[in-house]
């Protein structure tokens, strides 16, 4: 049993200043939608701050003469990676930056044979320029990119509010739904409680990189 | 311990803070207390099937894990812990060498790396940092240890004054700050017997957390600063 933000809104309503649960799912300046709003805006956080969202990838096909490969929806950072040619023939990959490329081999851009480094800064900015890698040397042979990634989860919202985590950091997500909901300009705002929410989000953040390993 | 808490309360039964917000509060700390402390652990079976890549996901198999402590062999050997450089440094082709697993990599949340990679189920003795049970029947007792039990009182006081904030919120702070001293005794402890257990993880580091900004409500913030105007 994942995380499911969804039981996060169960134990909201009283220190919203709700009488009920229903009274909370009844209301016209907060609504149920807002609150998995504030939980996706912490995961995007974490998502950079901590090395939570790991997870293993390898939906990537090399064919030959691949010298740029896409990389999968919601992936912010590699931390693995390798080819893997079947029967097993594998290649691990180098992570390595555009300066030592050149430093490596001046015309690295023209060069094809097994790929042993892959770049994330190599290709163009902009539309299709980020989000992309690129294989030095370019490849010859079909393959099979194989990656240990930082995954930015779907988007937390009602139907779909499990997120891969274990299960005890469901409360970093209330004090998340309880600071976007109390720092916001209203008759019930409590900006005070907001900020302590948001102090206690930072000491699970601080647990989380130690145990989860660090973001960005 | 919700009825100790609606006393301290000034309440004499649950009433405007009702007996389902001072469990919830009792649960929501005791699940900090173990998070931040790692104090409670379980040892299980784990049948790592063969399978095309070396990662697994141990939260499929382990649903109330925080982070695994200690991996071992059906012959009760210790896998060790490594990091992925060090397994590339080892073998330059680990994620498809077979054989039995001798080593193991944590990443993220759950994943976990096997190294040789199983070519049959390999039976692993997984011990790990657990979830606590929820509380919910008066006569349940909190998972962790007796001497903290007060202060997941302390802790569900400062929690329920959440909903008030401004200056009773800032009453209770102490109370705050008396759990968090718990949690650190109590991780300093499980932090020891981790280290001589020769675990892969040790709870966190509770004295180098500043706690000055968690426990401060600040009063320049304009509902606090209206609470005080009233009183003065």
């Amino acid at each position: 049993m994942a995380c499911d933000v969804a039981n996060c809104l169960n134990d909201l309503w009283h220190r919203l200043g709700f009488l009920s649960q229903a009274d909370l799912n009844a209301s016209t300046w907060l609504t149920a939608a807002d609150l998995y709003q504030f939980a996706d805006d912490a995961v995007s956080d974490l998502v950079h701050t901590t090395g939570l969202f790991k997870t293993f990838d390898s939906s990537v096909a090399i064919v030959n003469g691949t010298g740029s490969v896409p990389m999968p929806a919601g992936h912010v950072f590699t931390v693995f990676a390798w080819i893997d040619y079947g029967g097993g023939v594998i290649q691990i990959l180098r992570l390595t930056n555009v300066e030592q490329l050149f430093a490596l081999d001046a015309g690295w851009t023209g060069q094809a044979s097994m790929p042993v480094r892959l770049s994330f800064d190599a290709g163009d900015l902009g539309v299709g320029g980020l989000g992309t890698a690129t294989l030095y040397p370019s490849a010859t042979s079909a393959g099979t990119l194989c990656q240990v990634i930082q995954q930015t989860p779907p988007a937390v919202q009602a139907g779909s509010s499990v997120l891969p985590v274990s299960p005890i950091l469901a409360d970093y997500f209330t004090y998340a739904m309880l600071a976007g909901a109390l720092a916001r300009e209203s008759d019930h705002a409590k900006p005070e409680v907001a900020a302590h929410a948001e102090q206690r989000m930072a000491l699970y953040e601080k647990a989380m990189g130690q145990y989860y390993g660090p973001g960005m | 311990m919700y009825t100790t808490a609606s006393r301290r309360l000034n309440e004499p039964a649950p009433t405007f803070y009702p007996v389902s917000e001072l469990v919830a509060a009792i649960n929501e700390g005791q699940r900090l207390f173990v998070f931040l402390t790692l104090c409670l652990e379980t040892t299980l079976a784990w049948n790592a099937a063969p399978q095309s890549s070396p990662f697994y996901s141990l939260l499929t198999v382990f649903p109330d894990l925080i982070a695994p402590l200690r991996l071992m062999d059906g012959a009760g050997g210790k896998i060790r812990c490594s990091r992925l450089e060090d397994l590339t440094s080892l073998d330059a082709a680990w994620p498809a060498t077979p054989g039995t697993p001798k080593r193991y990599a944590r990443i993220g949340a759950d994943l976990v790396a096997l190294y040789p990679q199983p070519v049959s189920t390999a039976l692993i003795q997984v011990t790990y940092a657990r979830a606590p049970l929820a509380l919910a029947a008066d006569t349940d007792v909190p998972e962790i240890p007796a001497s903290f039990h007060n202060e997941l009182v302390n802790y569900a006081i400062n929690r329920v004054r959440q909903v008030e904030g401004a200056a009773e919120l800032e009453k209770t702070m102490p109370l705050l700050n008396s759990f968090l001293d718990a949690v650190q005794t109590c991780g300093e402890y499980v932090r020891a017997r981790n280290r001589g257990n020769q675990y892969d993880i040790v709870p966190f580091e509770m004295s180098a957390f500043d706690r000055s900004q968690l426990l401060k409500v600040r009063k320049d913030l304009v509902p606090m600063r209206t609470a005080l105007a009233a009183v003065e």
